[in-house]
């Protein structure tokens, strides 16, 4: 179905090759997962497949892709999406329509599509999407599970035979990348070519029927299922690869006594008079790293900006080492790390970008060095990778010297070995004395470095219990 | 076997030069609504200073966007989009006006290299601001009649004619927006140079 | 799906905007605006734009309360009257921009190429529109991003002006490529004949829609003109 011919590609002339080399067959009705470290050019293969690399990106080819039995290139770029349909990383920026509906139409009113024959495949791309319910309601308001479903659902309507996904579960929650591994098991049923580039294997190990191993452009190692779930997780930790079985999280009722440095007094607070939090209470000790889990829209955001100061609460208070402070105050003292970190760099290079804030300018480099980005010290920020990006404005959050972080899905994207430097930063941090708050799903970074676990929905907190290593 | 070049990207613009162009010139309204609307409140400042700062403040986002497409064509379609946008919005005749800016503003482009050169995108730049600093003017010259008529009070059109009427201070508004661009062509060079040219994220 | 709210032609909502806009600029007297307001009110309400319609009709109204209440004063500095004049004018052509603005875009993009539009005008606005609603979160999300980090001052107005561009430039650039690239990849580039779920149809309510728009501008003018003196 799908032929890769001693592929090279860069995706500027004289630049290095992201692909160097490889070739690569897959059957039809196979699925297969390609994994590997972060730039190791896994994302380039989904775009070579869909077309983007050659047609969207203009870089430079030399080998053969070939789509059942066609090569690509004679293919008009307009016309690949009949034959691959492509699910790419942020299900925020892919959508076009506000209404759902007008969005699963919108590949089928391009290859115009009679409306009666429409009408039908949406409601079936619907069903099987399960997201009948959705129909009417507008994609700026779903959570991003439900717009990566209805992507998903936009491409079915149009029906390629081959479905190429390139991170899909980057910006999901756990419940939403259950119903992902769900959809995507209806596509292999259905005997669909499916071709996923992740980090994230937990999910797919009983679907995929090959797990390929990129490095460097090239790649290098291949397990079936069933040997990726047998594989040591050292052996994995060592490839840099995130886990094939999530971790449990072991919880006791009992937490610990620590010296408060934050207090939380029944906060409340509303947008537009719908209660968004709503008495919440938290003690945030020294050296904690407290997990902040929920569904979407339970208000973790919400209160994280609310604790930092960007947020003015409606009633209750929020107390800093005994004292109560106005949110300026506690603005100086709180570094809240937000999702989308190109919105919060701003200098000219990565080492600039540490120095700007920092209480020592001169400990910069060795700071950077500390996460592991001295060789990009003059990097522009906006050139970085979304691990380096993320590394980076923890490297910032170190250099001012906050004594409270509050970290939004800092590990969504990221490989393993990225996610578990982070880890092992965070945990220097709060050996440090250093309060940290996480919002995350991520069952395997929280396994490995939270101290203690929050549940909260709808604005309440519903459990608060301590993780046991 | 054979290899597809770089220099195989076509010279028409492209579903993503257009999302770009549609994209920037989005921010470059929202930017100029945000200037002028509390401008409004303060006569002097809308008449004098609102043009020159608008000019000055989108300078940036039009030289990005320029740098990025770097095609023919991307100054005519910026431009016709504002002219469809003061079309929809029942001004055809600065719509007109518009259309004459796309042409002007695409032909300082000519030249080959153009848009990867400051100078000319600068130029480009003062063309398009001059053209929306005459809006407000174009509606009292020609169209005065319909502007008192719809309920101005006479002495606050008395005090924007008195203006608007006389060459040397329309002429300074029309000097002041020049400065306002070329000062915003070179702050922006230097943003681009500092922030993308060098970080290889433009070409 | 709730397509149970009237659909209104692309054509006809044109024609509202432009006899609006009109009014919005002919109509002299406050009491003459409110009526058109009345009615662009019911045009939204009927279209299922409730909140909007109801927004937009208390803001004109009020404003136009303040107006007769303080004379030609204005309501202190920061709210002169010619401030306050535009606002209730604008408030007119929002309603009537309004019912343009929320059209899926596809629908725009159909109506666009019926009307003879080129690909080159149309798509960017498609795209245009796409990107509106989202502009706010992300000056936003830079904005706390300063002020988490301590970067916004006056006292250094060029640096923050660079600090705000920087991000923002950055972002909206990668929306842009990654809405291009899914746009793409569905197929909008298609030379080819595009079809549209909404059926795009000029239909007697469109019709009779404009008949009322232009009665209702005439009745206006008449009423401005010649009752209230």
């Amino acid at each position: 179905m799908i032929q890769l011919e001693k592929v090279t590609f860069s995706y500027n002339g004289d630049g290095l090759p992201v692909i160097h080399d490889l070739s690569l067959s897959v059957d039809k009705g196979e699925c297969v997962v390609i994994t590997g470290k972060s730039g190791c050019g896994k994302t380039t293969i989904t775009r070579l497949i869909n077309g983007l690399a050659t047609h969207f990106y203009n870089g430079s080819l030399s080998g053969r892709v070939i789509i059942n039995g066609v090569d690509q290139r004679d293919f008009p770029f307009w016309s690949i999406g009949r034959r691959v349909g492509a699910v790419l990383q942020d299900p925020s920026s892919q959508f076009f329509a506000e209404k759902a509906a007008d969005e699963i139409a919108f590949g089928c009113e391009n290859y115009g599509m009679p409306r009666h024959e429409m009408m039908k495949r949406i409601s079936i791309a619907a069903e099987k999407s399960s997201s009948s319910q959705l129909l009417d309601k507008s994609l700026f308001h779903l959570s991003s599970g439900q717009q990566q479903c209805l992507a998903i659902a936009s491409i079915y309507a149009v029906n390629p035979d081959v479905y190429v996904f390139d991170e899909p579960s980057a910006n999901l929650d756990s419940a939403a990348v259950e119903r992902l591994s769900q959809l995507i098991s209806v596509l292999k049923n259905e005997g669909k070519t499916i071709i996923i580039a992740e980090h994230r294997l937990f999910y797919l190990t009983h679907l995929a029927d090959r797990i390929l191993y990129m490095e460097n452009g090239q790649l290098t190692r291949h397990f079936s299922s069933a040997e990726l779930r047998a594989a040591e997780p050292a052996k994995l930790e060592q490839l840099g690869l995130r886990f094939a079985r999530l971790p449990r999280i072991r919880v006791s009722e009992e937490i610990q006594e620590k010296e408060t440095v934050i207090t939380i007094d029944r906060l409340n607070f509303s947008y537009k008079n719908v209660p968004v939090i709503h008495d919440f209470c938290l003690q945030i000790g020294k050296g904690e790293i407290i997990a902040l889990r929920g569904p979407n829209g339970a208000g973790k955001t919400t209160l994280a900006k609310l604790v930092c100061g960007l947020l003015k609460q409606k009633t209750g208070n929020i107390w800093f080492r005994n004292r109560m402070n106005d949110r300026n105050q506690r603005r100086k003292q709180i570094f809240f790390v937000m999702q989308h970190t190109d919105s919060q760099l701003f200098a000219e290079s990565a080492l600039e970008e540490v120095r700007l804030n920092a209480k020592k300018p001169e400990k910069a480099e060795s700071i950077l060095a500390s996460y592991g980005l001295a060789p990009f010290k003059a990097s522009h920020p906006s050139t970085l990778s979304g691990g380096q990006k993320q590394r980076l404005l923890l490297a910032v959050a170190e250099s001012m010297d906050s004594s409270i972080l509050i970290l939004d899905e800092p590990t969504s994207g990221l490989d393993g070995e990225t996610m578990r430097l982070l880890a092992e930063r965070l945990r220097v941090l709060a050996a440090r004395g250093k309060a940290i708050l996480v919002i995350s799903h991520d069952q395997e970074f929280i396994a490995s470095t939270c101290t203690r676990i929050i549940h909260m929905e709808q604005g309440k907190k519903i459990t608060d219990k301590a993780i046991i290593r | 076997m054979y290899s597809s070049k770089l220099s195989s990207e076509s010279k028409r613009l492209s579903v993503r030069n257009l999302a770009t162009i549609g994209i920037f010139s989005v921010l470059m309204i929202i930017l100029a609504i945000a200037v002028a609307i509390p401008a409004m409140s303060v006569l002097y400042f809308s008449l004098f200073i609102s043009s020159p700062l608008i000019a000055f403040l989108s300078a940036p986002l039009f030289t990005f966007m320029l740098l990025k497409v770097h095609k023919r064509g991307t100054v005519l379609v910026y431009c016709l989009i504002m002219a469809v946008l003061y079309l929809i919005s029942g001004t055809p005749y600065l719509a007109a006006w518009f259309v004459l800016s796309a042409i002007l503003g695409e032909l300082a482009m000519s030249r080959p290299n153009a848009y990867k050169n400051f100078i000319w995108i600068t130029i480009s730049w003062i063309i398009c601001s001059l053209f929306r600093a005459t809006n407000g003017m174009i509606d009292i010259w020609f169209f005065s009649k319909q502007y008192l008529a719809s309920g101005v009070s006479k002495e606050h059109f008395n005090q924007v004619a008195h203006f608007y009427y006389s060459a040397p201070w329309v002429l300074l508004i029309l000097v002041l927006t020049a400065i306002g661009a070329v000062l915003g062509g070179y702050v922006s060079a230097k943003l681009m140079k500092k922030h993308f040219v060098k970080s290889g994220l433009l070409r | 799906m709730n397509l149970t709210a009237l659909h209104v032609d692309f054509r006809a909502k044109l024609a509202v905007f432009a006899l609006m806009f009109l009014l919005s600029a002919l109509l002299t007297h406050d009491v003459s605006i409110c009526i058109a307001l009345v009615f662009m009110l019911m045009y939204l309400w009927m279209q299922g734009f409730y909140r909007a319609g109801v927004f937009y009709f208390f803001a004109g109204v009020l404003i136009a309360f303040l107006r007769t209440l303080t004379g030609s004063g204005g309501v202190t500095v920061f709210l002169p009257d010619v401030l306050l004049f535009a606002l209730l004018r604008i408030s007119l052509v929002m309603m009537a921009a309004y019912a343009m603005v929320r059209m899926p875009p596809s629908e725009v993009t159909a109506a666009f190429m019926k009307m003879g539009f080129p690909a080159a005008l149309a798509l960017p606005i498609t795209f245009m529109l796409r990107f509106a609603p989202t502009v706010r979160g992300e000056f936003r999300t830079v904005f706390s991003a300063l002020r988490m980090r301590g970067l916004l001052s006056f006292a250094h107005p060029m640096r923050a002006f660079e600090y705000i561009l920087i991000p923002v430039i950055t972002r909206s650039a990668a929306i842009s490529d990654d809405l291009a690239a899914s746009a793409e990849l569905r197929g909008i580039a298609n030379p080819g004949t595009h079809s549209c779920l909404r059926d795009i149809r000029f239909r007697t309510m469109d019709g009779v829609l404009i008949l009322m728009s232009v009665g209702l501008t005439a009745i206006c003018l008449y009423f401005d003109r010649w009752v209230i003196l």
